[in-house]
């Protein structure tokens, strides 16, 4: 078992093997991310583009660690790739004018939870 | 001097009410038959050395499906489970790596091929080593099989151990007095899933829980902190038979919690907790009626396929296996 955890704990994320560090850093402020037209009526993704919402946020943050530079240009760098990589999911998708990625941003306040949505990448 | 090492006994009704079970929980993740993703966007673990995608492609779609197939077969039926073990680990880790190389990676896939891999390596430990060396056949595969289902335990433990003790590392031991913040994990989750699944002009619905726990965060500490506080005691699975079904029984529960606060269902996790923790074939065979005699009960009780293994440590067992005079 300790052998197992060892390897778990050094291998990174190589699976089966992983640290699972899901949950692990408690934040202040926890985001996600879901899709709308341009008229800004929120679409669902499972549906419309075959990637769930979860997704979207994990492709962000995978995109995000791959870039370089500054924290401002990273994130709308990997905004506009989490957009065009949902979209090139589902080639058969219905026709639309186009689409937009929101972010919210979610924070606890004096009076409950507090939601900050944003439009983070848009396309064409 | 020490103990020789003793796995907990399984009769032959668990053993294979075990691999019919594990069986159906390997092939659950496959049994829809879609194809697997062609590319490997953002690759991760294996994929990063290799390209997993020739696997969607034909021939090797179907011919992996195949093996797969037949692999599950033979493992039901306890069959070359030396090569069927490394061969269904192989599968299961390379298309589930594919799977977490398109958007980031997913966590209630790597159990699977992690229990196989404690199978493979408790299969092959005794194989390699002189356990059980002068048993007869039938109880060489049936130590075997004692072994794998021993490991696989290990393993599964190990993984929630260190998803325990990750909390703590990441945060210098302050995981509980943060986790006040849980409530926005719940929110996240609630809203994700309805944004995957419902919005246009539906109102986002508020979470009565995750308001709760925000506007009392001693109560999330106290949540989320039990849930800590499984995953670390979770080692303790490994002391006997009663305290793995009630960790398994507790770790299920949290799953279900997970589930139903964050939408995070680990379905994968729940039914290799309840087969290989929670001891479910055990019970099934602990339930079934007995057909037995008296003198069957007798032998069975005072056989002793592990108790009487050479070991090089053991001289009463060597004692034992002196020729009668």
């Amino acid at each position: 078992m300790l052998l197992v955890a060892c390897v778990s704990l050094a291998a990174g994320e190589w699976l089966p093997f992983s640290r699972l560090p899901m949950y692990s850093k408690p934040r202040e402020i926890v985001s996600y991310f879901f899709i709308s037209d341009l008229d800004d009526l929120p679409l669902p993704a499972s549906k419309e583009l075959g990637v769930r919402c979860s997704r979207l946020r994990k492709a962000f943050e995978t995109f995000r660690a791959q870039e370089r530079g500054s924290i401002a240009d990273r994130e709308r760098t990997a905004a506009t790739k989490t957009l065009r990589f949902a979209i090139e999911r589902k080639p058969d998708r219905e026709k639309r004018a186009g689409y937009r990625l929101w972010r919210v941003d979610v924070q606890l306040g004096n009076d409950g939870v507090l939601r900050d949505p944003r439009v983070v990448a848009q396309w064409p | 001097m020490r103990a020789p090492f003793v796995p907990l006994e399984r009769s032959p009704c668990e053993i294979a009410l075990f691999r019919v079970a594990f069986a159906l929980i390997v092939f659950r993740p496959f049994s829809n038959f879609s194809p697997w993703p062609s590319s490997q966007p953002l690759p991760t673990g294996l994929a990063r050395v290799v390209d997993l995608s020739f696997l969607s492609q034909l021939p090797w779609y179907p011919i992996t499906y195949g093996i797969l197939v037949l692999a599950l077969l033979a493992y039901v039926l306890g069959k070359a489970l030396g090569v069927v073990l490394p061969v269904l680990f192989a599968i299961t880790t390379a298309v589930f790596t594919l799977q977490n190389s398109q958007s980031g990676v997913a966590h209630h896939l790597h159990v699977i091929p992690l229990a196989l891999f404690g199978q493979a390596v408790g299969w092959w430990r005794l194989q390699l080593s002189n356990l059980d060396s002068d048993g007869t056949e039938r109880t060489r595969a049936r130590s075997a099989q004692d072994l794998m289902i021993h490991d696989c335990l290990q393993c599964v433990i190990a993984l929630y151990f260190v998803a325990g003790l990750t909390k703590l590392i990441e945060t210098d031991g302050t995981w509980v007095w943060q986790a006040a913040s849980g409530a926005l994990w719940i929110v996240q989750g609630q809203d994700e899933e309805f944004y995957s699944r419902v919005a246009g002009s539906t109102p986002l619905p508020e979470n009565p829980i995750a308001l709760f726990l925000a506007s009392h965060q001693n109560y999330a500490r106290a949540l989320f902190g039990t849930g800590l506080l499984i995953e670390l005691l979770a080692p303790l699975a490994l002391a006997n038979r009663l305290s793995s079904i009630i960790l398994g029984l507790l770790l299920v529960a949290f799953h279900l919690g997970n589930g139903a606060l964050m939408n995070l269902w680990f379905l994968n996790n729940v039914f290799v907790l309840l087969v290989v923790v929670a001891n479910l074939p055990w019970m099934v065979c602990a339930l079934r009626p007995r057909r037995r005699s008296r003198a069957d009960r007798h032998v069975d009780s005072t056989s002793t396929r592990f108790r009487s293994l050479p070991t090089r440590s053991s001289p009463v067992v060597a004692q034992e296996r002196l020729p009668e005079h």
